[in-house]
């Protein structure tokens, strides 16, 4: 009990070091148990002591934990005090804050229950069932602020890994805590870390996955823009346990603001020599680079990422060999999720026996969930493994809004599956979730209730999946085709029950025979409604129509006609194929071959601009693997992958214009065509779809007369769609320029529309 | 090799030393989300509100920080207002009209408007 107790709290010289605070809860029950007295009593002792400068006393909501009222609770180290009684107070004050020892005959000790790391001031029924560990600092301290970082045990792990653990000693402890990615998969982390170290090479890299492909899910994100130096601390103490050298942070090029502050914490934490040569005079060394994604799904896929860092087109190679043995620039590489980086530090900090504490027999800690859709509290949640569905949705989620029923929830995003009401009670670990046909995913879940038709979801995700296919295989090229084909069929009510049996042996053949992940999942939405939901689709094909009235709305954004599909290839799979020809002047609006005579004064500024960013890349080591980078600059700054800027890349860096045109439409995110004044993205990820993102489009598309893709006559808008904005819980969004609109409706649409347009007009364009 | 528990010990005694010194033991502390979701829902223009404030010497004895997601979506943009000794106080859908008012009534007059608090 010492032991736990002293590892709760900062030890020794606290006194000098630390400003304390006190938090006591004086709410009805707690006071009914005498905690005013208490806070009298403490008051006073802390008075005598001469502490009146050191210590806080707050007072606090419910904490959640009334059976153990009086309470208190003191920062740093989240001490834990229950059933105190004024008498006890003499005793505590020396104890805890003169001697710097916590009192242990009074610590509540009972991690499970408690959010040990979060300060819960009221909000109990949102907070209640949580447990924040790798969202630990998220919503408490600047994250743009090391100070803060530092003043809540920021970098502690770092330094006792450093100072006191070999690096066989921190993968023991990381196998030890039974941590297993938090990326979907779920292989143990340990596991995966030991395999990289043992492979002998001259260089080795650790791997930051942050391109959140899940439409409908923002869990890294909001991890990062809260809280980016854990995820940092964390990458760090992976190099030194591997014998890495260099870390890259591959995260997606719609994430700005997370990028930003990736960034200022680097500059940080460099400064600070956490980063870099001889990180705090040691031996070791480490740095971090951030890669931009750019917009493809199958990019978040392992093999594919480390392909999109070395700047080629991201499609995914076979495993064997996996990352661990050949992985970036052909090196060991040890490739993680944002989450589980998040969750290293703590293991460090408070020991793999805690963290193996907390969970079910096959999944340790935590996990953070992004709940979405037909939900009263949407939001970034995080539980202990084992908590189950019910408890996610009702206690933490408040429920289903509008006195609607629940219908079914779906996890895992495009890979996962949908679980109906009789499942509810399911406790989540990867394999409880496996077992009814779904996964744990990264964490995306969406709530849908009644009004929800399932078809058509699985219709919404395949469509998802056959856009994102990279054309590589042909069961997942294919498959996903007809499946969609198949789908729209019995979604616009001609489908036929041998349709449903085709679309089952379709989807376990796709399964069974794709090359990588994207196409072996890719069925799992399909196949799970149909095994709850087979009812609806037997009514689509036997009423002709569909019995929520939901399909016939959706289908009028992408009209379903008897074409026979398979003549048809949709555009986007068709560039991802076939896209090594040079685009023609027709189709993409760009002369190519002979310089344009005339460049007015914006694009000459604009080319200076670039040919500095040039420059220094081409002066750089490894030009090459900068391609991707530099397009993104350049369409940061012409606003679109200008002709001459994309020639000049490929002179400086000698890289030809084939590879550049194959790349470039490779990634959803480049844009050879320049784009209006606004630039529209509406979100069409599950969250958003769900909360009526079509109606969103269709009244963009009227408003505006144009369709998604293209650009008004007067260059003022341009409209796209997106895959999720990542901020699902005000669905449904849109971004213009950068900005994100969110809770659209119709009218509030066209109202932010027109306030665009009179503003551009206003300024006299 | 104790030797770098003592510098991460000074750093950090440093770092809170800053942040006192900015202002942390202030009477109030504000707290306002700014993450993309909070910034969507109009966090930005909240911020600018009680900074202006600030600024002006409206508010003294006012500590302002930025703080990542506490995962309320749907409450965002959310204010949380932290007073020594008492109970915090956390404001929901909070708009530049409502941190106005949050302004007179609560920081300068020092009553929290219920109303717009979540349990
Ligand atoms: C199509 C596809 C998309 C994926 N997208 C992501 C993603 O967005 N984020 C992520 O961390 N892992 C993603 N993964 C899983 C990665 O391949 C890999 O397993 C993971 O990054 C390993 O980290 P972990 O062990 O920490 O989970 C994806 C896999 C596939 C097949
Ligand atoms: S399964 Fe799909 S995404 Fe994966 S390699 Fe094959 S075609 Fe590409
Ligand atoms: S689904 Fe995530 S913002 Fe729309
Ligand atoms: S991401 Fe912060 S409230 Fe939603």
């Amino acid at each position: 009990m010492d032991n736990k107790v002293m590892k709760q709290s900062n030890p020794a010289k606290a006194v000098e070091e630390h400003i304390y605070s006190i938090s006591i809860c004086e709410e009805p029950s707690c006071l009914k148990k005498g905690s005013r007295e208490v806070r009298i009593a403490l008051e006073k002792e802390i008075e005598k002591a001469g502490l009146k400068n050191k210590v806080t006393i707050l007072i606090s909501g419910c904490l959640g934990m009334c059976e153990k009222a009086p309470l208190l609770i003191v920062n740093p180290g989240f001490t834990l005090y229950g059933n105190v009684a004024p008498d006890d107070m003499t005793e505590l004050v020396q104890s805890h804050f003169v001697k710097g020892q916590p009192l242990a005959r009074l610590v509540v000790t009972e991690d499970h229950l408690f959010n040990r790391f979060y300060r819960i001031y009221g909000d109990v029924a949102f907070f209640g069932k949580q447990m924040r560990l790798t969202l630990r600092n998220c919503g408490v301290i600047d994250p743009e602020s090391i100070n803060d970082y530092l003043a809540v045990r920021g970098y502690e792990a770092l330094v006792k890994a450093l100072a006191s653990m070999t690096p066989t000693q921190v993968i023991d402890q990381i196998k030890k805590s039974g941590l297993r990615g938090r990326g979907g998969a779920g292989f143990p982390t340990g596991t995966k870390w030991e395999l990289t170290a043992r492979e002998p090479a001259n260089e080795k890299f650790v791997i930051c996955n942050a391109d959140e492909g899940d439409p409908g899910a923002f869990m890294d994100r909001s991890a990062i823009e809260g809280d980016p130096h854990s995820i940092i601390e964390g990458m760090i103490i992976g190099g030194y346990a591997i014998g890495a050298k260099k870390g890259y942070i591959y995260i997606r090029a719609e994430y700005p603001l997370a990028v930003r502050r990736l960034q200022i914490a680097i500059k940080q934490a460099r400064e600070h020599g956490f980063l870099g040569d001889r990180i705090l005079g040691t031996d070791f060394s480490f740095d971090i680079e951030i890669r931009l994604g750019a917009g493809a799904f199958v990019c978040g896929e392992e093999t594919a990422l480390i392909h999109s860092i070395e700047g080629e087109r991201g499609m995914p190679t076979i495993k064997p060999p996996y990352p661990s043995q050949r992985g970036l620039f052909g090196k060991p590489t040890v490739i993680n999720n944002v989450e589980t980086w998040a969750n290293v530090p703590v293991i460090i900090v408070e020991g793999a026996d805690w963290f193996a504490s907390l969970g079910t027999a096959g999944s340790k800690g935590t996990k953070v969930f992004a709940l979405a859709g037909n939900v009263k509290n949407t939001g970034l949640v995080e539980v202990p493994m084992g908590t189950t569905i019910r408890e996610l949705v009702y206690d933490v989620g408040g429920g289903i809004p509008n006195n609607k029923k629940f219908k079914a929830a779906q996890t895992g995003g495009p890979s996962g599956g949908c679980i109906p009401a009789e499942f509810l009670d399911t406790p989540i670990d990867y394999e409880s979730l496996a077992q009814i046909g779904s996964i744990m995913g990264s964490g995306g879940l969406i709530v849908m209730d009644e009004t929800a038709c399932m078809p058509n979801m699985a219709r919404f995700f395949l469509e998802f999946t056959m856009d994102e296919s990279c054309g590589k295989c042909t069961p997942c090229r294919e498959g996903t085709r007809r499946m969609h084909e198949i789908l729209s069929r019995i979604c616009s009510g001609q489908g036929t029950m041998e349709d449903i049996a085709q679309l089952e042996r379709l989807g376990n053949m796709v399964k069974r025979t794709s090359l990588c992940g994207l196409g072996q999942s890719a069925p799992n939405p399909i196949l799970s409604t149909l095994k709850y939901f087979r009812n609806e689709y037997v009514a689509h094909v036997t009423h002709k129509t569909c019995p929520m009235g939901v399909c016939n709305k959706a289908m009028q954004v992408q009209p379903v006609t008897d074409v026979d599909w398979s003549l048809v290839a949709p555009p986007s799979v068709e560039a991802k194929t076939q896209c090594l020809h040079l685009p023609t002047t027709s189709s993409t609006g760009i002369t190519h071959g002979k310089e344009q005579p005339i460049r007015p004064s914006v694009l000459k500024q604009r080319d200076a601009e670039f040919e500095t960013v040039i420059a220094s890349a081409a002066g750089g080591p490894n030009p090459r693997n900068q391609l991707i980078e530099m397009m993104h600059r350049a369409q940061e700054i012409y606003g679109y992958l200008e002709p001459n800027a994309l020639r000049l890349i490929s002179e400086r860096i000698g890289v030809s214009m084939a590879k550049i045109y194959g790349v470039a439409t490779f990634y959803h995110f480049f844009s050879l065509k320049p784009k209006g004044r606004f630039s529209i993205s509406v979100c069409m990820g599950t969250a958003c779809y769900v909360k009526g993102a079509p109606k969103i489009m269709e009244t963009l598309s009227n408003t505006l007369g144009i369709n998604q893709g293209e650009t008004t006559e007067d260059m003022l808008f341009t409209l796209t769609e997106s895959r999720c904005l990542g901020a699902c819980g005000l669905a449904p969004t849109m971004m213009i320029n950068g900005r994100i609109y969110g809770e659209l409706t119709e009218a509030k649409t066209i109202e932010i529309i027109e306030k665009h347009r009179s503003a551009a007009i206003g300024k006299g364009s | 090799m104790s030797d770098l528990f003592k510098l991460l010990q000074s750093k950090r005694s440093k770092a809170i030393r800053q942040m006192v010194e900015k202002g942390y033991l202030a009477r109030y502390r504000v707290y306002v989300g700014n993450a993309t979701c909070e910034i969507a829902a109009g966090a930005g223009e909240v911020w600018d509100i009680f900074q202006e404030a600030i600024r002006s010497g409206q508010l003294k004895d006012v500590y302002l920080s930025a703080k990542g997601c506490a995962g309320r979506c749907n409450l965002e943009p959310m204010v949380e207002i932290i007073e020594k000794n008492k109970m915090p106080v956390k404001y929901a859908r909070v708009t530049p009209k409502k941190a106005r008012e949050i302004i007179q009534k609560h920081l300068l007059g020092g009553e929290p408007i219920k109303a717009w608090t979540i349990k």
